[in-house]
């Protein structure tokens, strides 16, 4: 990095540990510089073995490849940290090079296209937007996590409507990437882990986000559902409960401006089988019942009895249920009123109920549809943000 | 012959009089002694019944996975034990009044017997909170994995805890040695042949049907098109 010196853009790309992979990106980064409209000196990073024979990007000054470590996706460790290191491996990049834009992208290679990297940066290095969120193009019965928790909760507590707000693919500007980098250091001391949008948002950079591309997502793994949703939730839980001050303070929400045009989605599938879900769901209301009263009132409890009775057909759970549900267990993890593992694992068949709800509203439905019935399930969110208000600032009034 | 008899009663109530005489300032400092440790446990139990809810004694206990009786909670019984305690130590200064030798007995038989107590006590406090977590743990895991005999399973293995922790805790009181390794063995055996019995004969169709059924999703799973992140 000293013959380097310095460059304009720094670029990471998770899960690059092949030479095949790292050659695509390379392809992928030369025609995104060359689609720029200015000159830009890039870095790529990549995580391939510093033995294996990958594209130098020799004779081309512009592109610099460096294998860096920057984490292995599948390895033993917590994906979400895992994450959270590459980020702050870009970044210490970054910050080195002075680069006035940097990357972390984590694309299935197959669909990799320069369009991916252009959308990334290109609003940092010609609109001085501070961060670029990402919107994935996908199906409406993949990243439903995201979509139907993750999502609006993040957009209710921060005001901002960014549909992918855990990423992971982001663009920094320089300025961001100084600050995030202070930052992560700061919270490495206590072990605490970082997230952009949040830090961005609480900070008053300036946030965008891009159409980049198709993303794929894995099959569902059953056995490891409630692991993941330990590990997600348990992340975005975390950070809900580090930046408890600012966001009680922030009310409604945002549009943010929007770049790149949306990618269409093959094979959107027109039926749906809802019924392991459902039983799930129904499983979870005879069992847990225990378990979830030490975090849902009698009310919400009640609710939920009622509906494991329907039949599947007319089974639809209420979006400000959902809400309250998804707040209740988000204020239960920061009073640790029972085991945050437990905690997590035990919300899976509600959210499987949900699931099963939306599959059900939206089989049927074509894009525009399910757009808006998301936004319907957004504004729940946002409309129910003052029972969390209340809720976290007086846990023993509200006490169930 | 009659003045003897008056005699012989009047020596008789003049010793035990006397023995009465005796005796009373044992028993009014026994009194007193009584008196002053229910006075002084019942405002240490206060004290510590306060000092317990300040900083939410049961809360914290029952995020640990440590539940209390219906009637009962962690901080009461902590003030009981306490009070009664003390209590206990007010009787026997009480009854050294009467006889010294009574309570240093009876003390070194104590003082001896004690580290038995504490460990049993440990024992079983520990057994309870590990039960308890278990118990939650493979209730959660065992629903999540669509297994319809979750609740069956998570109380076998709750019980199955209790009783090998009351079992260690009655062999640290020294109480019943051959009887309780005879139970604990038919108990422990018992629990675990029912369940098996449950899971494998008793439910044999309903896991059956239940495993017939994930068989069955198994080719559909990879068509389903759900996409969690």
């Amino acid at each position: 990095m000293h013959e380097i010196g310095a460059a304009d853009a720094v670029i990471g790309m998770f899960d690059a540990n092949s030479p095949e992979k790292v050659a695509r990106f390379v392809a992928a980064a030369r025609e995104c510089v060359g689609s720029l409209a200015k000159t830009v000196r890039m870095v790529l990073l990549h995580g391939a073995p510093p033995h294996a024979a990958v594209p130098s990007g020799a004779g081309d000054e512009r592109i610099h490849v460096l294998p860096y470590p920057l984490g292995e996706p599948g390895g033993p460790d917590d994906p979400v940290q895992t994450v959270f290191r590459a980020y702050r491996a870009v970044m210490d990049v970054g910050a080195d090079l002075n680069a006035r834009a940097c990357a972390i992208v984590w694309p299935d290679p197959e669909t990799l296209t320069s369009q991916w990297l252009y959308n990334l940066i290109q609003p940092v290095l010609e609109l001085d937007f501070d961060l670029v969120t990402p919107c994935y193009a996908h199906h409406k019965f993949e990243a439903l996590l995201t979509t139907g928790v993750i999502a609006p909760f993040e957009r209710a507590l921060y005001g901002k409507r960014i549909p992918h707000p855990l990423g992971p693919d982001f663009g920094l500007s320089g300025r961001l990437t100084h600050h995030l980098r202070d930052r992560a250091a700061q919270l490495a001391k206590f072990n605490e882990w970082l997230f952009p949008v949040s830090e961005a948002i609480r900070a008053g950079f300036d946030i965008c986000r891009a159409h980049i591309g198709v993303r794929r997502y894995p099959a569902a793994d059953w056995t490891n559902l409630s692991t993941a949703m330990v590990q997600v939730l348990g992340a975005v839980f975390h950070e809900a409960e580090q930046n408890a001050s600012f966001w009680q303070r922030i009310r409604g929400s945002q549009e943010v401006p929007v770049f790149g045009e949306p990618a269409s989605v093959p094979g959107v599938p027109d039926t749906v089988d809802v019924r392991r879900l459902f039983e799930s769901f129904q499983l979870g209301c005879r069992n847990l019942q225990e378990v979830w009263s030490a975090v849902l009132p009698p009310t919400t409890m009640l609710e939920f009895r009622k509906l494991a009775q329907l039949p599947l057909e007319s089974f639809r759970l209420p979006d400000a249920l959902w809400a309250r549900t998804v707040y209740d267990f988000g204020l239960g993890y920061h009073l640790k009123t029972i085991n945050q593992d437990h905690l997590l694992r035990s919300m899976t068949p509600l959210y499987l109920g949900w699931v099963v709800s939306y599959a059900q509203e939206v089989v049927e439905s074509g894009p525009l549809a399910v757009e808006d019935r998301l936004e319907r399930l957004s504004a729940a969110f946002e409309a129910a943000k003052p029972y969390l208000v209340s809720r976290w600032r007086w846990p023993d009034r509200f006490n169930p | 012959m009659w003045n003897q008899a008056q005699q012989a009663l009047r020596e008789s109530l003049i010793r035990v009089m006397t023995e009465f005489a005796s005796l009373l300032p044992g028993f009014i400092a026994f009194v007193l002694a009584m008196l002053f440790s229910i006075a002084l446990a019942w405002l240490l139990a206060f004290l510590v019944r306060r000092v317990l809810q300040r900083l939410r004694f049961d809360q914290r206990l029952a995020s640990w996975g440590v539940g209390s009786a219906p009637a009962v909670s962690p901080t009461t019984l902590a003030a009981r034990f306490l009070f009664w305690g003390v209590v206990l130590v007010g009787f026997m200064i009480g009854m050294a009044a009467f006889d010294p030798t009574l309570t240093s007995q009876l003390m070194l038989q104590l003082l001896d017997y004690l580290p038995h107590l504490l460990g049993a006590g440990l024992v079983l406090l520990a057994g309870s909170v590990i039960a308890r977590f278990l118990s939650r743990s493979v209730l959660i895991g065992a629903v999540n994995l669509n297994l319809q005999y979750a609740s069956l399973l998570a109380s076998g293995v709750k019980w199955m805890v209790i009783v090998l922790s009351v079992a260690m805790a009655l062999e640290h009181l020294q109480i019943g040695r051959d009887i309780v390794y005879l139970a604990f063995g038919i108990l422990f055996g018992g629990i675990v042949l029912a369940l098996v019995l449950a899971v494998g004969l008793g439910s044999k169709e309903l896991v059956s049907r239940s495993l017939e059924k994930e068989a069955a999703r198994r080719p559909t799973e990879t068509v389903e098109p759900f996409r969690h992140f």
